[in-house]
This record gives C-alpha cells, structure tokens and sequence, in this order.
C-alpha cells in the first residue's frame, strides 16, 4: 500500500481499508484470519485505485530520451549502478506499468512478506495463478529496468 | 539437465522457498552448472530488496484519530445511536455526585440487610416487655410444668439482672421470671409432694 506516487494516497487508501472493514465488520466470518480479511480490503481498493487513476506512464520520445539521459551510463550487471533516487523513481514507474493485478502480487510478494498461499487468500485466486502473476511481474520490472541499465 | 526456460519459470519461487522439495533440488542443481539464471535469480533478490526499500512507511501521526473521526460521521444504526445515548448520560454525571449516588445507594443496601437479619429482629424483641408464657394460676401450673423444670433456676442465679416476680397467687411455690439479657421467660415450678 505504501507504494503509491502519493503519500496522502496512501493514507487516505489505509484510512478508508480500516472504514470498509469498521462498515463490514458483521460480514466477516472467520474463514480466514482477520489480518487477511482486512488485506484483502486493501487489496481491493488499492486495485481499485489503480484502475481508477490509470497511471501507466509510458515516456515516448523527447521525454523518454530525457529520463534516460539523467540514468548513469556506466555499464555494468544489472541495474545495480543506478543511484538510490533513481532507482526509485525508476521502480515507482515500472511498478505503473503492470496492471493492478501484477502489481498487487509483487507488492504483496516483496514489501509484505506474505507466502503464495496468503497471497492466494487475499486476492482470491488460484496459488498457480499467485505464481505465474509474480513471475510475469518479476520479468516484466526486471527487463525494464535492465533495459534503462543498459542505456 | 532441465533446460533454461522450464527453469526459468520456476526461479521467482525458488527464491521464495514456495517449491516442492524435489522442484527445489531440481533448480538448485541446475542453478550449480548454469550462469544465466543464477543471475537472473539474482535480480530478482535485488529487485525484492529494492522494492522493500521504496516501500517507505507512511507518517501515521494522527492517523488513529482521523480514521475514528471518520467512523463517528458515518450514519450510526439505531442499537449503537441508543447505546452512544446511554453512556454519553452516563458520562454526564460529575464524580461529586456519581460519590454521593453511590454512598447513598451504599447506605441504603446497609440498612435494608440489618433490617432483614436476625440481629436487627433480635434488637427489636429486646425494646418490647418479657413476655409471660404462663400464668401463676394454680390450675394452670401442670401445665406450665411443661415449659420449664426444676433444674433451670441456675440461669437466674448467674444473671444480676434476672426480674423474678412472684405472681399473685396463693401459691407460693409458683415463681416466675424473666431474663432480659437472654430474652427469656423462665417459670419455675418446684416437685410437687
């Protein structure tokens, strides 16, 4: 959820997780645990969010040939040369440019922590389909940013 | 050897551990022989590390306070609007008073269970007057014979303050009296001839 271009996105997105689930409280019905339950919520909103926003920033052009200008050009393995701020930046706008869904997982996967099965609860969907998103995901950022690394 | 794409498909979940044993074997065996994927697997660590470390935790100062101010706008059912009713009454009530209400409910709890002992009905019989359960009458002492006997005057004897009344009667033999402090009417008769 912290991964939003917004911070007050954000909290206005955990604001509204712990109304939702204040709201809803009479539905929950221990299938799962109540952690799960309310990032499940999240989830929903922040995908929701997403759709809603629309933001997949894709840079064509003049712009494009800007934001790769300012990345360092030395050579090298990887996109591990990138500087912090970059990197960040860099890995904000490729985060935009999967769909909700992938990006659901990923985050769910890498800043959450969680297993595939929790991640399988939260977003009611298959375990197989939690591994195939996460690898779509995971090659989709990694050949993004190996390609603005390369440049 | 398993080829790359078949491993490739597979690398995110062995850096995740989500593999079953023998898929884990597998990777790691093909892993040993192959460096195109040890280093795509290595991406995909820095790439987790990295989206970790944008992943900064938003300010949360007065976040617990907006999310309850929010809660209170909502339109409230009817159970809780009765129940918010209740206590904010509840709440009204000072502590100088909520004390006194409380002393005088305290008292009156005090009195009603003193009232109902046996000590309260006890201190009640001790304000009224001995009662007399026989009569110095000469007919009636048979039956007075049945209340008490001859071996009870020592009660009095151990008590200063044993009323003893001769009753008004020609016999003389008959006596009778009362025990204040034992709330006790004590009617001695001695053996007849």
């Amino acid at each position: 959820m912290a991964v939003v271009h917004n911070q007050d996105d954000a909290i206005e997105l955990a604001q509204e997780t712990f109304i939702r689930a204040y709201e809803n409280l009479s539905k929950f019905e221990s299938r799962s645990s109540f952690s799960t339950w309310l990032y499940r919520i999240a989830a929903n909103l922040a995908i929701d969010f997403w759709r809603r926003e629309g933001r997949h920033v894709v840079l064509h052009g003049e712009d494009a040939d800007n934001e790769i200008s300012r990345l360092p050009t030395t050579s090298g393995d990887s996109f591990k040369e990138v500087s912090r701020s970059e990197l960040s930046a860099r890995l904000k706008q490729a985060l935009e440019e999967l769909t909700p869904e992938h990006r659901a997982v990923i985050l769910l996967r890498e800043v959450e922590g969680m297993s595939y099965d929790e991640i399988s609860d939260v977003l009611q969907c298959p375990r197989g389909t939690v591994m195939s998103r996460l690898h779509y995901a995971r090659t989709h950022l990694r050949t993004i940013l190996k390609d603005v690394a390369g440049s | 050897m398993a080829e790359c794409g078949e491993i490739s498909m597979m690398l995110g979940a062995f850096e995740d551990s989500e593999l079953e044993p023998n898929e884990m074997q597998e990777v790691a065996f093909h892993l040993a022989r192959c460096e195109s994927c040890t280093s795509i697997l290595a991406d995909y660590s820095t790439l987790g590390r990295d989206l970790r470390s944008i992943a900064a935790e938003p300010a949360l100062a007065g976040f617990s306070s907006a999310v309850i101010a929010r809660v209170d706008r909502l339109p409230q059912p009817v159970l809780t609007r009765i129940e918010r009713f209740i206590r904010r009454q509840l709440d009204s009530v000072s502590v100088g008073s909520g004390i006194a209400w409380g002393g005088a409910v305290a008292a009156a709890a005090v009195v009603t269970i003193i009232l109902m002992t046996p000590y309260a009905q006890q201190f009640a019989n001790r304000a009224t007057p001995p009662t007399v359960i026989a009569k110095a009458d000469a007919n009636a002492a048979p039956a007075a014979n049945q209340v008490a006997t001859a071996n009870e005057p020592t009660m009095a004897d151990n008590d200063s303050h044993a009323d003893i009344s001769r009753l008004e009667s020609e016999n003389h033999s008959v006596a009778v009296w009362s025990e204040p402090r034992r709330d006790t009417t004590v009617i001695w008769l001695p053996d007849q001839p």
